[in-house]
């Protein structure tokens, strides 16, 4: 059976900054597991006074489950994501509350 | 009764007459009570019997009884007047004929005829007649005849007492005969009805070995009594009766049959013409116009009678006697005219195709529809007010004989077998038992009629609209048109059978019973009642993944041209299986069809196709090019890989062509009864086809298969069989899954893929795969949350749109966002992703409609 693939890893930058990177597709299977790697992250950069960064310029797919989640957080973050999910982060109304940046488009 | 002798009544009587006639003491008394006596019980004897000449036997011999008479006779007159003929007793038939020329006035008696004036011819009787008593019989104020008594013996005379026992013996004579002669008549009646029964039936069973006519004419002339009867039709029996010119003698039976056989006689001036032109039947000797081997072999007496249907002139009848028989009595007349107008229906009936019955039942396509369309027409021909018609089946198992359910069709008013009546089920049942096409109308306002259905008994009930008798001739139409229902039933129900056969047949020799996905296909046999012809189609998958598809065309229509397609296709699609190139499965078809019988120059086009990549490989041999219509509207015809018909040149070398099917681009292959009419050149016909495939781009794949059907269909009908085959690339995606949140992945990849083969931009195609991926996981959470059930998930491409319906076996429930964290935005998403949205919640789940706009 084919499970929808997610990679989470957690780094910090240059400058020092919490970046959750997230790699694959997020869906109803998977969101328990990304919503809990999201709050603790998010609780670990709260922690030292700083906002999450969360990486999604390699997610290919994400539902409104993923938004969701997102959302919930959307004081303590900033999200790095492909151009291609630019639309959907936009009609939820996520990029009026967070910080989008749009990946630079991969080969 | 009177003969006691202490009734006082009969003393005094007795007394009276004895008395005043014979002057004498109690002997005579005694006498003249026996007398009575023997009176009474001649009388009694007399009206015992109902047979007229059994009757006049009776009152001959009775006569002689009451006066000891040794010889007695009964003259009888005929029509004119005379006395024609004699029962007679003691004497023979000349000795009567003397007795018949006295002068009878009101009573004749003789005590010596020797030296009567008149008697000379009783004269030459040995010993000479010496007395005699002749009295009048008057029967219903007209004379019938004379009663004769006479004897030889000399000194015997009448007496008076005789002469008057005689006078009330010829008054219940009277009676007697005038009973006696009705109920002949009445006999004589029955004897008409039941043959007009009987040609009803004849002319019905349709008995190749004697024509209606024949039947008609033998009849007659076996009831009449005739030496001779003919029957004369129209010259040209289509013309109505004023129109008519001539008669013809068409059928003849008796004497001089080879004689008078074919001779025509005019309409006008003759008397068979007037009995036809005024339509009333006559009695003559005489006729105005010859007939050679009819009117010239003798004086002797006719009945000529019209037959008269439908106000036509169907014939007229003539039956002549032997001139040595009576000749017919006027009362002749009513009886032979009731045949004539049952004949005459029965063979307007008989020979009308045309009838409104008739043209149902042809229509009818089951036995049910024909038993409904018999009762419609039943009803509309009577203005009845309800026409029940119920069906018993026999029971089908072989232990239980019976019937089954009785079967109701109602015309006029609704009925179910449980609401009727119990009178009216008891009249029905008992008609079902009783005889077949044996009409019952022992009820004013009703008629009933049973007869033969295919799967049992179908008993035929009217209700008249008012309270009127179903008179004789309404039972003859009546079972005349119970015949016909009959074997009408018996017609449709073979052709049923033979065509649920046939039909059975031609769908195991014809294209596949369930199509791949992508496909409309749609076939007409020309050849009505068949639905198959010479043309066919194919689909079949390969082991590669890849579809041929094949349409071809044999020459000819109908069965001959459908049995060599059903080889021929069978042969292909084993070619094809074995070898997945165009070219080379016709090759060796083609060598195939030189060995099959008729199915030389049959035309295929056989093609390939990829349905991932949209790679099409086709060869064509002498068939109509496919219509390639892309998204566009770029009409791209193709006529590669084009050579000869098959089984012409077996080792002919077959090329095969390539085109890659852009998506969304549709694929059309066909017959040439497709788009093949008269006066158009075939190009134009092709291009016509073209244009439809053009102008349905953006339709469903089906509605544009029904579009060009009607679109192109000529005003009568198509005239061929036609073969119409569309393929669009890509085909629909169409996906079922357990409703798991574990086959999302999957369920997204193939979406993916799909929407990559319909060229979907990225950007887009996300969009939908979004949108399609928030309506799945809809149905995950709140459809199944209990148990769980299946998704299903369609999609399908036009040209400028692609459409999504995705549909669950659960209930939706209301959006509760705060009930689960995650969820929640899925709606307003997928609103916002795609171009239209429709949600239908229904009880055995919900389904969900998106759609987006595409460029």
């Amino acid at each position: 059976m084919i499970f929808t693939s997610l990679t989470l890893d957690t780094a910090h930058r240059n400058d020092g900054k919490l970046v959750l990177i997230a790699a694959g597709e997020i869906d109803l299977s998977n969101i328990e597991e990304f919503d809990h790697a999201l709050s603790a992250a998010t609780t670990e950069a709260v922690g030292s006074g700083a906002t999450l960064t969360v990486d999604l310029s390699a997610v290919e797919y994400l539902d409104s489950s993923a938004i969701n989640a997102l959302f919930m957080r959307a004081d303590h973050i900033d999200v790095i994501a492909h151009p291609i999910l630019m639309p959907i982060l936009a009609i939820s109304g996520l990029s009026e509350l967070v910080t989008i940046e749009s990946a630079p488009p991969t080969a | 009764m009177a003969d006691d002798p202490d009734d006082p009544a009969f003393t005094r009587q007795g007394l009276r007459e004895s008395l005043g006639q014979v002057h004498d003491g109690l002997d005579e008394l005694v006498t003249a009570r026996d007398e009575m006596e023997q009176l009474v019980r001649v009388i009694v004897e007399i009206g015992s019997d109902l047979d007229l000449d059994v009757t006049l036997q009776r009152v001959v011999a009775g006569a002689m009884e009451l006066t000891g008479a040794r010889f007695g006779a009964l003259g009888i007159r005929g029509s004119d007047g005379a006395l024609a003929t004699y029962v007679y007793r003691g004497i023979d038939g000349d000795t009567a004929r003397g007795l018949g020329e006295l002068l009878v006035g009101g009573g004749l008696r003789i005590d010596d005829l020797t030296a009567h004036p008149q008697a000379t011819r009783l004269h030459a009787h040995d010993p000479p007649m010496q007395a005699l008593l002749a009295i009048p019989i008057t029967v219903r104020a007209a004379d019938f005849g004379s009663l004769y008594l006479a004897d030889d013996r000399p000194g015997h005379v009448f007496s008076n007492v005789q002469e008057a026992a005689v006078r009330a013996l010829a008054t219940a004579a009277a009676s007697a005969i005038d009973n006696a002669r009705l109920f002949e008549r009445e006999r004589e009646t029955a004897k008409w009805t039941r043959a007009s029964r009987e040609i009803t039936t004849a002319l019905l069973s349709g008995d190749p070995q004697t024509g209606p006519l024949q039947l008609i004419v033998n009849r007659a002339l076996e009831l009449a009594d005739a030496e001779q009867a003919i029957l004369l039709t129209p010259s040209e029996p289509d013309l109505p009766a004023d129109e008519v010119d001539a008669l013809v003698v068409a059928a003849t039976a008796g004497r001089y049959a080879s004689e008078v056989i074919g001779r025509q006689v005019p309409m006008a001036g003759s008397t068979t013409g007037g009995v036809a032109r005024r339509g009333l039947p006559l009695i003559t000797g005489s006729f105005q116009y010859p007939i050679e081997g009819f009117t010239d072999v003798g004086e002797r007496s006719a009945i000529v009678m019209p037959l008269i249907g439908d106000n036509r002139v169907l014939g007229v009848i003539a039956v002549a006697r032997h001139p040595q028989q009576p000749p017919f009595g006027d009362d002749y007349l009513e009886l032979v005219s009731d045949f004539a107008r049952h004949a005459a229906i029965a063979l307007a009936l008989a020979a009308g195709r045309e009838h409104a019955l008739n043209q149902q039942l042809a229509q009818a396509d089951t036995v049910d529809d024909a038993v409904r369309a018999a009762a419609e027409e039943l009803r509309r021909l009577w203005r009845a007010r309800r026409v029940l018609a119920v069906t018993f089946p026999t029971s089908g198992s072989a232990t239980q004989t019976g019937y089954g359910t009785p079967e109701v069709v109602s015309v006029g008013e609704p009925a179910h077998w449980t609401d009727l009546p119990s009178e009216t089920r008891h009249k029905l049942s008992a008609l079902r038992e009783g005889d077949l096409l044996t009409p019952n109308s022992t009820k004013p306002g009703t008629a009933g009629i049973a007869l033969q259905h295919p799967k049992g008994v179908l008993v035929v009930w009217i209700d008249l609209a008012e309270q009127r008798p179903f008179t004789l001739e309404d039972q003859t139409l009546l079972t005349v048109l119970a015949g016909r229902l009959g074997q009408g039933l018996q017609r449709v129900h073979q052709f049923d059978q033979q065509r649920e056969t046939a039909l059975a047949l031609q769908h195991a020799i014809l294209g596949p019973a369930e199509l791949p996905h992508g496909f409309a296909v749609r076939y007409q046999a020309a050849s009505w009642p068949l639905q198959v012809g010479g043309d066919w189609y194919d689909i079949v998958d390969l082991d590669d993944g890849r579809i041929a598809l094949v349409v071809g065309d044999c020459v000819g229509h109908g069965l001959a041209a459908a049995t060599v397609m059903g080889q021929l296709r069978s042969a292909c699609r084993a070619l094809l299986l074995d070898n997945a190139s165009p070219a080379a499965a016709l090759a060796k078809l083609d060598r195939f069809a030189a060995r099959l019988p008729g199915a030389q120059c049959t035309t295929a086009v056989c093609a390939v196709l990829n349905p991932e990549t949209g790679e099409l490989v086709y060869s064509s041999a002498g068939h109509p090019p496919p219509v390639l219509v892309h998204a566009d509207g770029t009409i791209q015809i193709l006529g590669g890989g084009h050579t000869i018909a098959l089984g012409v040149r077996p080792q002919w070398s077959r090329p095969e062509a390539h085109v890659t099917m852009p998506a969304r681009s549709t694929v059309l292959l066909y017959t040439d009864g497709l788009v093949e009419r008269r006066r158009i050149a075939l190009d134009e016909g092709i291009s016509r086809a073209a244009t439809l495939v053009q102008d349905g781009r953006v339709s469903p794949l089906d509605d544009l298969a029904n579009q060009m059907m009607s679109g192109l269909a000529p005003s009568g009908g198509y005239q061929d069989d036609v073969v119409l085959l569309l393929y669009r690339h890509p085909a629909p995606l169409e996906l079922t899954f357990q409703a798991d949140v574990s086959n999302l992945a999957p369920a997204r990849h193939a979406l993916r893929s799909w929407l990559t083969r319909a060229r979907v931009d990225p950007d887009q195609s996300l969009n939908v795969l979004i949108a399609a991926g928030e309506a799945v996981a809809n149905a995950i959470e709140h459809g199944h949350r209990n148990s769980p059930g299946t998704i299903s998930l369609d999609a399908t491409v036009l040209v400028d749109e692609v459409q999504l319906t995705i549909t669950d076996t659960g209930s939706w429930k209301t959006p509760q966002p705060a009930a689960n964290p995650h969820r929640g935005r899925g709606i307003t998403l997928m609103r916002g992703l795609m171009h239209d949205v429709t949600i239908n919640p229904e009880t055995a789940g919900t389904t969900v409609h998106l759609s987006a706009r595409i460029e």
